[in-house]
C-alpha cells in the first residue's frame, strides 16, 4: 500500500473545566490512506468526533490537543505536523479546507441562513483559490451538479432553509470539497437523514472518492454504515481506540470485548422478528467518573480483577493490520505471573 | 397471537392541516399529513409504522391519543371496562379516562422529563392528576413501577439531570406504565440512545409485553429496530399505508416497491453483504401536493401509465396482509435474506 496521507500518533485532547479534566481523546492512533475509508467507530463520548476536530484543530476551548502528532503529507511531497501548527496560522487554514474537507453532522446549523449556498460556495472557493466572483460562480454550480443537486443554475441563489435535508447535507459535501482537498472527514454525515436519503448520500461520497482518490474518515456510531463503507475501522470507547483493522476482521473476527459486545448488540433487518438483543450491562460512565485501569472493565464480560481495573492496557498487535488494546492479549504479562 | 377484538381498531383517520395564505388567512390548499389510514392492533400485539420523515407516522400517533384532533375517521379503543369508544368523536371531558389506558413514550429522554421533579414525582403524576391514592400508596406504586423498569429504588429521590439518557428512557416507561394502560404509544423511544443502551430497553420492552400483556404502536424510521419489536409493520408514504403485513413476510417478501426500496437502503452491519442498493431517486412527495395516481410513481422504477392516473387502493395481499400496488402481483420484489 502506499504512504499514508495522514498519521495519528498517541493523539490526546483534553477539555480542562472546573470540574476537572475530561480526557476526551486519550491516545489516538491511526493511518489514512489516499482512496481508502478509515471508519470510526463509537457511542456517544468516545471521543470520535473530539478526534476529527483535533486534526483540524478546531477543538473548542477549553478543549487542547495536548501531546501526540497529526502528521499529513502535504500536495507537494513534504509532511507537516497538524498538532504543532498554530491553529490559527495560515499554514494551518490553507489545510482546512484546501487539504482536509470537513463534512459537518448538522447541515441545519452549519450552513448561514443569511447567505446563499452559491455565495458560501464562492468564498469557500475564493479563500483557496485565486478565482473572478464568476468563475467562482460557475465552478460553485459545477460543484453543485456533482454532488447531485438538480437545477444547480437555479438552487445556487437558493438559501440553505429552502432546501431538504438531503440537499443540505449535499451542499455541505459541495462546501467541504470546493477547494478540491484530498482528504475528507465526515462527522455523522447521514444521521440526521432518512435511510432512502443515507443510502443517496453515501453513494454519492463513495462516487467522488472512486473519481478523486480521496482518503476519507468516516465517523458515526451505525455499524451498518461502517461495514458498507469502509476499508479499515477504528473502534473507540472513552477516548481510546480499543480495536483497529480491516473491516472485515472487524466484523467477523473481532477480538477486543468491547468490539465483540458491540457488534452483538446492534439489532438487524436480518434478526428473528421480536428475538431478545444480547446486551451490555451498565451504561458509558460519566466523563468526569471515567474508571480506571482500562475503561471498559466495568462492562466488561472478560473482567479480570486485579488486573483491568488497575492498568491500563497497551496496544497489542495481532496481525500487521489488527490491533487491540486489552490485556487478553498481553502476552508477555500472561506468562511472567 | 391475534384476539378476536383488537385494542385499537383506526378506520379511515384523515388529518388535514389548512394552508392559510394573504391577509384575510383565506384556506388555499390542505397538508394531508394523514390521508385515510385504517389498521389495527390486538392485544399483546405490536405494530409498527414506518416511513421517511413527513410521511405521517408521528401524526397518525398523535390523532390516536388525541394530541391533535382527527379530520375525518374513527379511532375505535377497547378500554378494560370492554365497552369500545371512538377516541375520535369523544367530547373532551370524557378523555381523561380514556386516557389512562393509552400511554405514550417519547423520543427524547432529555426533553421529557422535567428536570425539577423527582423521579418520584414523575413517575407517580400520572397517579397523582387521576386522583388515584394516597401519598404512601403512591410512593409503594412507584417502587414497584422501579422494579418493574429494574432500576434501584434508591433513586426514587433523585432529579433527571442525574441519570443516563438509557435510565431516563426507564424512567419514562415506568411513567406510562403507572395507571396499567392497554396501549403503549412509543414514538422513536430507542433512536436517541447509544447502541449499547438501545439494546436494554428493546429487551425491557419485549419483557413488559409479555409480562404485562401491552399492546405497542411502535412509531419508528429504523427499519432494524422494527424488526426486532414487531410482530405486523405497516408502510406509510405521504400519509396513506400501502402495505401492511406481519414481520417475517414483510422483510422477506416485500409486495410494495416502495418497501423493497426501504429495506434496501439499509445498512447491514456485515461488511460481506454489501448488496448493489436501490437507490430512490428524488425526494418525499409533498402532502400538500400529492401526485396524481399512486403517490409514489415519481420514484417508483417499476410505475406504468396506470400508475400516473388511478390511485391503488389497499387489497388483499394473501394472509391477512395488505398492499396498494397495481402491479403487486406480476412484480418479484427483493426482501432481507436472513
Amino acid at each position: 500500500m502506499a504512504d499514508p496521507i495522514l498519521s495519528v500518533r498517541g493523539l490526546e485532547t483534553f477539555f480542562h473545566g472546573d470540574e476537572g479534566i475530561v480526557r476526551a481523546v486519550d491516545g489516538a492512533s491511526f493511518d489514512l490512506y489516499p482512496g481508502r475509508t478509515l471508519g470510526i467507530v463509537g457511542e456517544s463520548g468516545c471521543g470520535k468526533s473530539v478526534t476529527a476536530r483535533s486534526i483540524l484543530r478546531i477543538v473548542e476551548r477549553p478543549g487542547r490537543v495536548e501531546s501526540g502528532s497529526i502528521m499529513l503529507r502535504r500536495a507537494d511531497g513534504s509532511a507537516v505536523d497538524l498538532a504543532q501548527l498554530d491553529a490559527r496560522s495560515k499554514d494551518m487554514r490553507d489545510i482546512r479546507g484546501g487539504e482536509i474537507g470537513y463534512v459537518f453532522q448538522e447541515p441545519m446549523s452549519s450552513l448561514s441562513a443569511y447567505h446563499t449556498i452559491g455565495n458560501q460556495l464562492i468564498e469557500a472557493i475564493r479563500l483557496h483559490r485565486r478565482m473572478s466572483k464568476q468563475d467562482a460562480r460557475a465552478r460553485a454550480v459545477e460543484l453543485l451538479r456533482m454532488v447531485g443537486i438538480p437545477r444547480p443554475e437555479q438552487r445556487v441563489d437558493s438559501y440553505s432553509f429552502e432546501l431538504s435535508g438531503g440537499l443540505r447535507q449535499r451542499v455541505m459535501i459541495a462546501l467541504a470539497l470546493a477547494a478540491e482537498p484530498r482528504i475528507l472527514i465526515a462527522d455523522e454525515p447521514t444521521t440526521a437523514l432518512d435511510v432512502t436519503t443515507q443510502a443517496q448520500i453515501l453513494d454519492l461520497i463513495r462516487r467522488i472518492q472512486r473519481e478523486r482518490n480521496l482518503a476519507v474518515v468516516l465517523i458515526t456510531h451505525d455499524m451498518g454504515v461502517i461495514a458498507e463503507m469502509a476499508d479499515a475501522v477504528a473502534v473507540m470507547y472513552l477516548g481510546k481506540v480499543v480495536e483497529a483493522g480491516p473491516v472485515d476482521t472487524i466484523f467477523h473476527a473481532p477480538k477486543h470485548p468491547y468490539t465483540q459486545s458491540l457488534l452483538r448488540s446492534i439489532p438487524s433487518v436480518l434478526a428473528e422478528p421480536l428475538s431478545r438483543l444480547a446486551t451490555i450491562t451498565g451504561s458509558i460512565p460519566h466523563p468526569f467518573a471515567r474508571p480506571a485501569g482500562c475503561p471498559f472493565h466495568p462492562r466488561c464480560p472478560s473482567f479480570v480483577p486485579g488486573t483491568c481495573d488497575v492498568g491500563s492496557p497497551e496496544v497489542v498487535r495481532l496481525a500487521p493490520d489488527h490491533e487491540a488494546r486489552c490485556f487478553l492479549f498481553d502476552q508477555p504479562r500472561e506468562t511472567a505471573r | 397471537m391475534t384476539a378476536a377484538t383488537p385494542v385499537l381498531s383506526v378506520e379511515g383517520l384523515r388529518k388535514y392541516f389548512p394552508i392559510r395564505r394573504g391577509v384575510l388567512r383565506r384556506v388555499v390548499g390542505h397538508v394531508k399529513a394523514v390521508d385515510d389510514v385504517s389498521f389495527s392492533i390486538a392485544r399483546g400485539e405490536t405494530l409498527s409504522l414506518v416511513g421517511e420523515s413527513g410521511c405521517g407516522k408521528t401524526t397518525t400517533s398523535r390523532c390516536i391519543l388525541r394530541a391533535v384532533q382527527p379530520s375525518a375517521g374513527s379511532i375505535r379503543f377497547l378500554a378494560a371496562e370492554g365497552r369500545p369508544v371512538d377516541v375520535a368523536s369523544l367530547p373532551r371531558a370524557e378523555l381523561r379516562p380514556v386516557r389512562r389506558q393509552m400511554q405514550m413514550i417519547f423520543q427524547d429522554p432529555y426533553s421529557s422529563l422535567n428536570p425539577r421533579m423527582t423521579i418520584s414525582d414523575i413517575i407517580g403524576e400520572p397517579l397523582l392528576v387521576n386522583g388515584m391514592g394516597d401519598l404512601e400508596s403512591r410512593r409503594k406504586r412507584v417502587a414497584e413501577l422501579l422494579d418493574v423498569v429494574q432500576l434501584p429504588r434508591a433513586y426514587m429521590n433523585r432529579f433527571p439531570h442525574a441519570f443516563s439518557g438509557g435510565q431516563r428512557q426507564r424512567i419514562g416507561i415506568a411513567r406510562a406504565l403507572a395507571l396499567n394502560p392497554a396501549l403503549i404509544v412509543a414514538d422513536e423511544p430507542v433512536s436517541a440512545l447509544d447502541v449499547s443502551v438501545q439494546a436494554q430497553i428493546i429487551n425491557l420492552m419485549l419483557e413488559l409485553q409479555q409480562r404485562l400483556g401491552l399492546s405497542y404502536l411502535f412509531v419508528a424510521h429504523d427499519l432494524s429496530v422494527v424488526k426486532h419489536v414487531s410482530h405486523r409493520v405497516a408502510v406509510m408514504y405521504v400519509g396513506r399505508i400501502v402495505e401492511v403485513a406481519d414481520t417475517r413476510t414483510i422483510f422477506a417478501k416485500p409486495r410494495h416497491p416502495y418497501t423493497e426500496a426501504l429495506l434496501s437502503a439499509v445498512p447491514v452491519p456485515d461488511p460481506r453483504k454489501r448488496a448493489s442498493r436501490i437507490v430512490l431517486e428524488g425526494e418525499v412527495a409533498d402532502p400538500s401536493n400529492v401526485p396524481a395516481g399512486c403517490a409514489f410513481h415519481p420514484r417508483c422504477p417499476y410505475a406504468t401509465d396506470r400508475c400516473r392516473s388511478e390511485r391503488p387502493e389497499l387489497r388483499d395481499a394473501g394472509g391477512g396482509n395488505l398492499v396498494a400496488c397495481h402491479r403487486a402481483d406480476e412484480l418479484a420484489l427483493r426482501g432481507v435474506a436472513a
